[in-house]
C-alpha cells in the first residue's frame, strides 16, 4: 500500500453509539484510484467505518467519533469543515437503490443544482448526460429522461444512484453493499462500471460477497467485532491471509 | 496464516466433507503410485516380468484417480468457491494428482523397458539404478506422508534429497555410457538403462514439485530457495566418460 | 434421526381419521367468529343508515317552500314623495299595507279586525323585505301593478306540507279553520305553488323559519375554518418538521411529545373555556367573531395536525433522507426538497380531516359567543357571526314547527361538507400515495 500516496488516511479511529463502542482504533490508508473493499461479518463495523469517511454518522443520534480521518492530508472531523461540502467530495451509494421519486434527469441534476455546479441549463444538461454516460446508463434512458427514476429496474436504479453521486464530481466514492439488492447480471454491470470508474475516482466498497471483493478490489480490509483485523492486497488476502479470523471468515468457518 | 492452525470445521459441513474426500483421494492415489513405483523397481532389480506387468496394469488405475480428483476439484470450485487455505488445498490436490499421474507414466515406462532388457550383462549396472529408484520411492513416500500430515518440513526434507538422486543419476549415466562403449553388442539394453535412469530422475523432479506444492499449501508461501540440482548428464562429453 | 422417526409415526396414522372431528369443530368455530364480525358490521352500518334516513326524511321537505302569487298595486299615490325620489327610504310598514290590500282584494268579505289579522298572517312577515329588495333593484316598478310570488307563513307552509292536520281540534292547532279555507281557495285559484327554497341558501338567520337561511352560518364557518387553517397548518407542520427531523431525542422532547398526544385528547369545551378566558377576557378580542372561533379551533386542531404530519413525515423512507444527505444536501434542503414534498399528501390529508373535525365542532364556539342570533351575513373575519353546527343547535332549540325540517336540512348541508372534505382527503391520499 505504500506505493502511492493515500487519498484518505484513517488513524486511531474510535466510534461509539451511546455507550456501545462500534469501532476500536482503526488505522487504514485508502489509496488513490483504487478500489478498497471492506469485508467482515454483519455488525463488524464496516458500514460504520464507511460512513465515517464522509461524516454520514453525524446525523445519527448518540454517535461519537474520535480519531483522525484525513482527505488529501487535511482532517475532515474539524469544526471548520462543513460536512455538506465534504459529502460533495466524498459521495456515497447505498445498499438499496434509493432514487428520488422524481424524473431521471432531476435525480442526476439534484446534486449539481444544490451545489451550483452549473450556471446554465445547457451546462446542467451536459453534466447530467456525462454522469449518465459514465454510469453506463445513458443509452438505456436517453429517450425517457423525464420518466420517474423509480420506474427503472433495480440495477438501473442503482446505476442511476451512481450517476447521481458522480454528478457532483466527487473524489472518493463510497459504496455500501451496492449490489446486495441486485440480480447477478445487474451486479456484473455494476462491477464492470466500478472498474471503469476507478480511473477517475477512489472507491471504497462494503460488501458481503467475498467473491465480489476479490473480483473488484485491489485492496481489502477485514473487520471483525469492531477491529480492523487485516488489510492488504486483495489477492494475498484471499489466498494467504495472515490472521486466523480472516481465514475463518473467508473460508466460511464462521459468519 | 498456515494450514496447521486450521482446526475449525466449515459452517457448511458438507464442504468440509468434500475437502476431506479430496485429500483422502489424493492420499490413496499417492499410495497406488508409490506401490507402482516399487513394483517397477522390483521389476528391474530382478528383471521380473510378472512385477513389470503388475506395474503396467496399475497405471490405468492412476488415470482414473486423476480424473476423479479433477471432478472433485471442479465440483468444489463451482459449488464452494474455496478461499485461502481451502483454495490452496484444492489447487495442491489438483496439481499433485497430475504430478502423480505423470510419475505413474514414468513408472510404467520403466516396467515396459524392464521387459525389453534380455541381456544378463547389464545386471551389475542395475544396482545403481535400483538404489536410485529406491531413493526416489522413499522421497515420494516422505512427501506423501507430509501431505497427509500437513507437514511442510517433511516435504522440505524430501525436496532436498532430490540432489542425491541427481548425483546418482549422473553416476549411472556415466556407467551406462562406459558399458556401451565396452559392449557394443548391448547397445539396445544400455539405451533402455539410460532411459530408465532418466525416468527415475524425472520422478525425483516431480516429487520435488509435489513437495513444493505441499509447502505452499501448508505455509501459504512459495519455496524461494533454488531447487537442488546435481544432474550434470546434459554436459557430459565422451572424453569425460573415457577419462572417468 | 429421532425427528424423522416421529414424523413417520405421525404419517402412519390415517390423516382423515386423525383430524376429521377436530377439523369440523375448528371450521364451526371459524364460522361463528366470522358471523359475529358480520353482525357487528351490520349493526354499525344500520345505525348510520337509520341516522341518515331520519335526517333525510325530516329534512328533505325543506327543499321546497310554499309561495303565493299576489298582484300588488304600486301606484305612485301609494308612496310618499320622499320614497319616489329614493326608493331606499321605503318603510316596511308601507309595503305591509300594500300586501295586505292585495290580500283584502282577493277576500273582500273578510271584515272583522281579528279575521283580517289572521288573513294577513298567511303571508310571511319577511315578504315585505323581498318586495323592498325588488323595488330598490328596479325602481321602474313604482307606478304599476306587479304580480309577485311571496313566501307563505311557516304555518301555512306546514299545513300545505301536511305537517298540520285538519282533524286536530281547531283550538289545539296554530293554523285555524278559516285560514285553511282561505288557503284552500287560493289553491283552487292556482295562486299557490311550492318552489325551490333558494332562501335557505341565500338568507341569513331569521326568527321566521320560512325566510331563515344558512348563508350567514356557512360564511361564518368558512371564515372560522380559514382562520383555523391559517393558524394551525403552518404552526402544526413546522412543529412536526422540527420534532421529527431536527430535535434531539431526549427527555425533554419526549415530554413534549407525550403532551402533544394528551392535548389531542382534551375535550373541545376546555379549549372553548380557554378561548373565553384568554382571547375574550384578557386580550379583549371581539365576541362572536370567526377570528376568535378560528383561534380556539386552531388550539384544538393543532395537536391533530402535528401528530398526523409527524406520522406522514416518518413514513418517508430513511433512504431518501440518506440519499439527499449523501449528495451533500443540508438538513434543511433535505427536508424542503424531499421529505416535505413526499410527506405533503399525508399532511394535507390529515389537515383536511382536522379541518373537517373543526367544521363540525360546536362546544368551543358556544363558549366564545358564536351562538348569538345574527341576521346579517358576515363579510369580515371579525364580524359577529355564527357557524353551521351552532346554527343547527340554535334551530333545534327553536319552538316553530317549521324549524324542525330546517334543522335537518342544515344537518344535511353540514354532512355534505364533511363528506366532501373526507372525500377530497381520500382522493389526495390515493393520488399521491407513493410506493417504495
Amino acid at each position: 500500500m505504500e506505493d502511492s500516496i493515500p487519498k484518505m488516511r484513517v488513524e486511531n479511529l474510535d466510534v461509539s453509539y451511546f455507550d456501545k463502542q462500534a469501532l476500536f482504533s482503526i488505522n487504514l490508508d485508502i489509496t488513490k484510484n483504487n478500489i478498497t473493499a471492506l469485508i467482515g461479518p454483519s455488525g463488524c463495523g464496516k458500514s460504520t467505518f464507511l460512513r465515517c469517511l464522509n461524516r454520514m454518522n453525524d446525523v445519527i443520534d448518540g454517535c461519537v467519533v474520535k480519531g483522525k480521518v484525513e482527505l488529501d492530508g487535511s482532517t475532515i472531523y474539524d469544526q471548520r469543515i462543513d460536512p455538506v461540502t465534504l459529502r460533495a467530495k466524498v459521495g456515497i451509494v447505498f445498499q438499496k437503490p434509493n432514487p428520488f421519486p422524481k424524473s431521471i434527469y432531476d435525480n442526476v441534476a439534484y446534486g449539481p443544482r444544490i451545489h451550483g455546479l452549473a450556471n446554465t441549463n445547457s451546462e446542467l444538461d451536459d453534466i447530467v448526460e456525462k454522469s449518465l454516460i459514465r454510469a453506463g446508463l445513458w443509452d438505456e434512458v436517453k429517450d425517457r429522461i423525464s420518466d420517474s427514476g423509480t420506474s427503472l429496474s433495480g440495477g438501473q436504479q442503482q446505476r442511476l444512484c451512481i450517476a447521481r453521486a458522480i454528478a457532483v464530481n466527487p473524489q472518493v466514492l463510497l459504496m455500501d453493499e451496492p449490489c446486495s439488492a441486485l440480480d447477478p447480471i445487474a451486479t456484473a454491470r455494476i462491477e464492470e462500471l466500478m472498474d471503469e470508474l476507478r480511473n477517475r475516482y477512489t472507491i471504497v466498497i462494503v460488501t458481503h460477497s467475498m467473491q465480489q471483493a476479490a473480483r473488484v478490489a485491489q485492496y481489502t480490509a477485514f473487520f471483525h467485532m469492531g477491529y480492523l483485523v487485516e488489510k492488504g492486497a486483495t489477492e494475498k488476502m484471499f489466498t494467504t491471509p495472515d490472521d486466523k479470523r480472516t481465514q475463518d471468515y473467508i473460508t466460511g468457518r464462521f459468519g | 496464516m498456515s494450514l496447521e492452525d486450521n482446526n475449525q470445521e466449515h459452517i457448511v459441513r458438507s464442504y468440509s466433507e468434500e475437502l476431506n474426500l479430496l485429500t483422502s483421494t489424493v492420499v490413496r492415489m499417492g499410495g497406488i503410485t508409490e506401490s507402482q513405483l516399487n513394483l517397477s523397481i522390483k521389476a528391474i532389480e530382478n528383471l521380473d516380468v510378472s512385477k513389470a506387468d503388475l506395474a503396467i496394469k496399475s497405471d490405468l488405475e492412476l488415470d482414473n484417480f486423476e480424473k476423479e480428483i479433477e471432478g472433485l476439484v471442479t465440483r468444489l470450485f463451482v459449488l464452494r468457491q474455496p478461499m485461502a487455505v481451502d483454495l490452496r488445498n484444492v489447487m495442491a490436490a489438483l496439481k499433485i494428482s497430475s504430478d502423480l499421474e505423470r510419475i505413474g507414466d514414468y513408472a510404467k515406462n520403466i516396467a515396459i523397458r524392464s521387459k525389453s532388457i534380455t541381456d544378463d550383462k547389464v545386471l551389475p549396472i542395475m544396482e545403481g539404478l535400483v538404489s536410485m529408484g529406491t531413493l526416489a520411492s522413499e522421497c515420494l513416500r516422505n512427501v506423501l506422508d507430509g501431505y497427509q500430515a500437513l507437514d511442510s518440513e517433511a516435504a522440505l526434507e524430501a525436496w532436498r534429497k532430490d540432489e542425491e538422486i541427481d548425483k546418482l543419476y549422473t553416476n549411472v549415466f556415466v556407467e551406462v555410457v562406459n558399458f556401451m562403449e565396452k559392449n557394443s553388442g548391448s547397445v539396445n539394453s544400455g539405451t533402455h538403462l539410460a532411459f530408465i535412469g532418466k525416468n527415475i530422475e524425472r520422478i525425483g523432479d516431480l516429487t520435488t514439485n509435489i513437495a513444493e506444492e505441499i509447502y505452499f499449501m501448508v505455509r501459504g508461501e512459495r519455496l524461494t530457495d533454488d531447487r537442488p540440482k546435481a544432474d550434470k548428464t546434459a554436459t557430459i562429453t565422451s572424453n569425460e566418460v573415457i577419462n572417468d | 434421526m429421532n425427528n424423522l422417526d416421529n414424523n413417520n409415526q405421525l404419517t402412519d396414522e390415517s390423516p382423515s381419521e386423525y383430524s376429521s372431528d377436530r377439523l369440523l369443530k375448528r371450521q364451526k368455530k371459524e364460522k361463528r367468529f366470522q358471523l359475529l364480525g358480520k353482525l357487528s358490521v351490520l349493526a354499525s352500518v344500520s345505525f348510520l343508515f337509520i341516522l341518515f334516513i331520519s335526517i333525510i326524511e325530516k329534512g328533505s321537505s325543506a327543499i321546497r317552500q310554499s309561495e303565493v302569487l299576489l298582484s300588488i298595486d304600486l301606484s305612485t299615490e301609494n308612496f310618499r314623495q320622499e320614497v319616489l325620489m329614493d326608493p331606499k327610504k321605503i318603510r316596511g310598514s308601507e309595503l305591509n299595507k300594500l300586501t295586505r290590500n292585495s290580500l283584502i282584494k282577493l277576500f273582500p268579505n273578510v271584515q272583522s279586525r281579528s279575521d283580517r289579522r289572521m288573513l294577513y298572517s298567511l303571508i310571511s312577515s319577511g315578504a315585505r323585505h323581498e318586495l323592498r329588495d325588488r323595488i330598490i333593484q328596479n325602481r321602474d316598478l313604482i307606478g304599476g301593478i306587479i304580480s309577485v310570488w311571496l313566501p307563505l307563513s311557516d304555518d301555512a307552509d306546514m299545513y300545505l306540507k301536511g305537517n298540520i292536520k285538519k282533524d286536530v281540534p281547531s283550538n289545539l292547532r296554530r293554523f285555524k279553520d278559516n285560514q285553511i279555507s282561505w288557503l284552500d281557495q287560493l289553491m283552487s285559484d292556482g295562486l299557490v305553488r311550492k318552489s325551490f327554497n333558494f332562501r335557505f341558501f341565500t338568507n341569513g338567520d331569521s326568527r321566521e323559519p320560512e325566510i331563515a337561511g344558512t348563508l350567514g352560518a356557512l360564511i361564518g364557518s368558512f371564515f372560522t375554518l380559514l382562520v383555523t387553517f391559517l393558524i394551525s397548518f403552518p404552526i402544526g407542520v413546522m412543529a412536526a418538521i422540527y420534532l421529527e427531523e431536527f430535535s434531539p431525542k431526549n427527555r425533554f422532547t419526549e415530554i413534549i411529545e407525550v403532551n402533544i398526544n394528551n392535548l389531542a385528547a382534551v375535550p373541545s369545551i376546555v379549549f372553548g373555556l380557554l378561548g373565553l378566558g384568554v382571547f375574550l377576557s384578557f386580550f379583549e378580542f371581539p365576541r362572536s367573531a370567526p377570528l376568535v372561533g378560528g383561534m380556539v379551533l386552531s388550539l384544538m386542531t393543532l395537536p391533530t395536525i402535528i401528530i398526523v404530519s409527524r406520522a406522514s413525515l416518518k413514513a418517508v423512507p430513511g433512504s431518501i433522507r440518506e440519499a439527499a444527505l449523501g449528495l451533500g444536501a443540508s438538513k434543511m434542503q433535505m427536508v424542503l426538497h424531499h421529505v416535505l414534498p413526499l410527506g405533503m399528501p399525508g399532511i394535507l390529508t390529515g389537515g383536511i380531516l382536522g379541518m373537517a373535525r373543526a367544521l363540525g365542532e360546536t362546544a368551543p364556539l358556544l363558549m366564545i359567543g358564536m351562538v348569538a342570533f345574527i341576521v346579517d351575513i358576515p363579510t369580515k373575519i371579525d364580524d359577529p357571526s355564527t357557524a353551521l353546527p351552532v346554527q343547527i343547535f340554535l334551530w333545534a332549540d327553536s319552538p316553530e314547527r317549521a324549524f324542525v325540517e330546517r334543522t335537518s336540512a342544515a344537518i344535511m348541508l353540514l354532512l355534505f361538507f364533511l363528506l366532501t372534505m373526507n372525500f377530497v382527503a381520500v382522493l389526495l391520499r390515493q393520488k399521491f400515495e407513493k410506493r417504495w
